[in-house]
């Protein structure tokens, strides 16, 4: 059985604006899959409906054999609770310690009165702080999120999805607000502990060379559409070309392989 | 318009210049327009003439007239001048009402404060989206507000009897009710995306509101705290003269024995308090943003 299952999404926004045509994509338990194609080409959305964030106008989005669309209260905030999500501009509260930042991805499952008065049970803090020390951030744990650079935030957004203890994470363009150096140092951070954790990932990315060294497959979305999905290997410099021709990327994307090389 | 458009390139230049000289006068003649002062509309000055009316209807309902107020400079004088010198005999009395009268606006402020907050949530439509929800809090908070604390102190003193708990209980209304409005406001301007997010880990909306919601917005909420005790301490000052506790109630004695010596010093007791706590909040407020 799939983790992650696509079957058949559409999606069109209120202003009519269709953004997802009938896509259908499966992920296997273990995968790491990146999602790459030109802007506008329904990546954020796919994240969103994988996520429950947005419900597809047509087809289901099964996660774990379930549809969240069929769930409600209780039961669809322990599925959500089963999937941690990273979002390009991080999502952190900037006033609230890194610590405090990481519990709230420990609260569905906290008790829910003591859990109000920021009283989280030391099992949670320990899980909070082991992840902090594992991307590195041991000396911020009781800083403030926003005196922290970008890199440092989306470690810390990284480790609030990562102590939901998912099963699946997903990640929305995590490191476009990064500058390359530092957007790898991410990526490589992520995937690192996506492996240590045994979890499943889908990665939505717009740098061909990061989707090449992390991904086990690649997913290239046009126009709302599935272009390709192949294992990494197969995915060849004239497949790369063809998904971004005339966005003026494809020059970009190879020659960014080029010095990659 | 056809003939520019028909020109040929050689024939060009000749006819720039000409067209060049008469879009220089559109613009100049353009310029002048705009330059000219404009005639008032009919609705300025419609508007003009209702504010005259209403002024003097009011001034007229209320018995305004200069004159009188010129022939009682010098009652007032007279009336300032027996002021002075301020009775420091009253002094401890004062100041023992001054402490009575911030503890009734301290405590209705915080109890206030915390009361207003879950107002405030049913009160913002992005906790709660459900139009029922947030328009009935919107408008119990309209209405109980519209109420002065004064009215609130003359139902309390008639509901509790004479003294500070009544003052306390008509503060602590009149700062639930308004602050509702005030925090719902903030908290419908509030950055929603780590809200979503929490949202998306399975965290409740309760959770949602201690650990995203207000981390967030308690420096403004604090701000605003304190600039509500300053008025406050204000009221809590005044509600004594219904018999609901604080410094009011021997101000309004003293007035009444003509002991003007003791109104001074209790009015100045009153400003220095009242100064040195707008001192005091604006300070902080400075460092909380």
């Amino acid at each position: 059985m799939s983790v992650l299952e696509a079957r058949a999404v559409s999606f069109t926004y209120p202003d009519g604006t269709r953004a997802l045509a009938e896509v259908s994509v499966a992920v296997e338990h273990g995968e790491i899959v990146a999602v790459l194609g030109p802007s506008g080409a329904g990546k954020s959305t796919l994240f969103k409906c994988f996520a429950g964030l947005e419900r597809p106008t047509a087809g289901q989005v099964v996660v774990e054999g379930t549809d969240l669309a069929t769930l409600r209260g209780k039961a669809l905030r322990l599925a959500q609770h089963r999937i941690g999500l990273v979002f390009q501009e991080f999502h952190l509260v900037g006033r609230a310690s890194v610590l405090s930042n990481v519990l709230v991805g420990r609260l569905a499952t906290a008790n829910p009165v003591t859990s109000l008065v920021h009283w989280m049970s030391r099992a949670d803090r320990t899980v909070a702080v082991e992840l902090l020390t594992r991307v590195g951030l041991s000396e911020q744990v009781r800083k403030r999120a926003d005196s922290l650079s970008g890199g440092q935030r989306q470690r810390v957004a990284v480790a609030r999805a990562l102590s939901q203890q998912p099963e699946l994470l997903l990640a929305d363009e995590p490191v476009a607000n990064l500058d390359p150096v530092l957007a790898a140092g991410v990526i490589d951070d992520i995937v690192r502990m996506v492996r240590e954790e045994g979890l499943t990932a889908v990665l939505n990315l717009h740098d061909v060379t990061l989707a090449r060294r992390v991904a086990q497959r690649i997913v290239g979305m046009r126009e709302g559409r599935v272009m390709f999905d192949l294992p990494v290997a197969e995915v060849t410099d004239a497949i790369l070309a063809d998904l971004y021709a005339n966005e003026g990327l494809a020059a970009d994307a190879a020659a960014r392989e080029e010095v990659a090389a | 318009m056809t003939a520019t458009q028909e020109k040929t390139p050689r024939e060009a230049p000749a006819q720039a210049s000409g067209e060049h000289a008469d879009r220089a006068a559109v613009r100049r003649e353009e310029i002048d327009r705009l330059a000219r002062l404009r005639r008032p509309s009919w609705g300025t000055i419609a508007g003009a003439v209702g504010i005259v009316a209403l002024l003097g209807w009011s001034s007229s309902s209320t018995g305004f007239n200069a004159p009188a107020l010129i022939a009682g400079g010098p009652h007032i004088a007279d009336f300032v001048s027996r002021m002075f010198p301020p009775n420091l005999e009253e002094l401890p009395v004062a100041i023992e009402l001054m402490i009575e009268t911030l503890g009734i606006a301290i405590t209705g402020t915080v109890f206030g404060v915390l009361l207003a907050v879950p107002l405030a949530l049913l009160a913002s439509r992005n906790i709660f989206p459900q139009p029922w929800i947030r328009d009935t809090a919107r408008v119990v908070i309209n209405v109980v507000r519209a109420i002065p604390e004064l009215m609130w102190a003359l139902l309390f003193v008639s509901a509790v009897g004479l003294g500070a708990f009544a003052g306390t209980l008509a503060i602590m209304v009149g700062t639930t009710f308004g602050v509702a409005r005030l925090f719902a406001d903030i908290f419908e301007t509030a950055d929603m995306r780590a809200w979503d997010a929490a949202a998306a880990t399975g965290a409740r909306k309760s959770q949602r509101v201690t650990w995203v919601l207000l981390p967030q917005q308690l420096p403004t909420m604090a701000s605003y705290t304190l600039l509500v005790l300053d008025g406050n301490v204000r009221a809590a000052s005044l509600l004594g003269l219904v018999g609901a506790g604080g410094i009011g109630m021997e101000l309004n004695q003293q007035l009444r024995l003509f002991e003007y010596g003791s109104v001074m010093t209790i009015v100045l007791v009153v400003l220095v308090v009242v100064m040195s706590l707008d001192f005091v909040s604006s300070y902080v407020r400075k460092r909380f943003v």
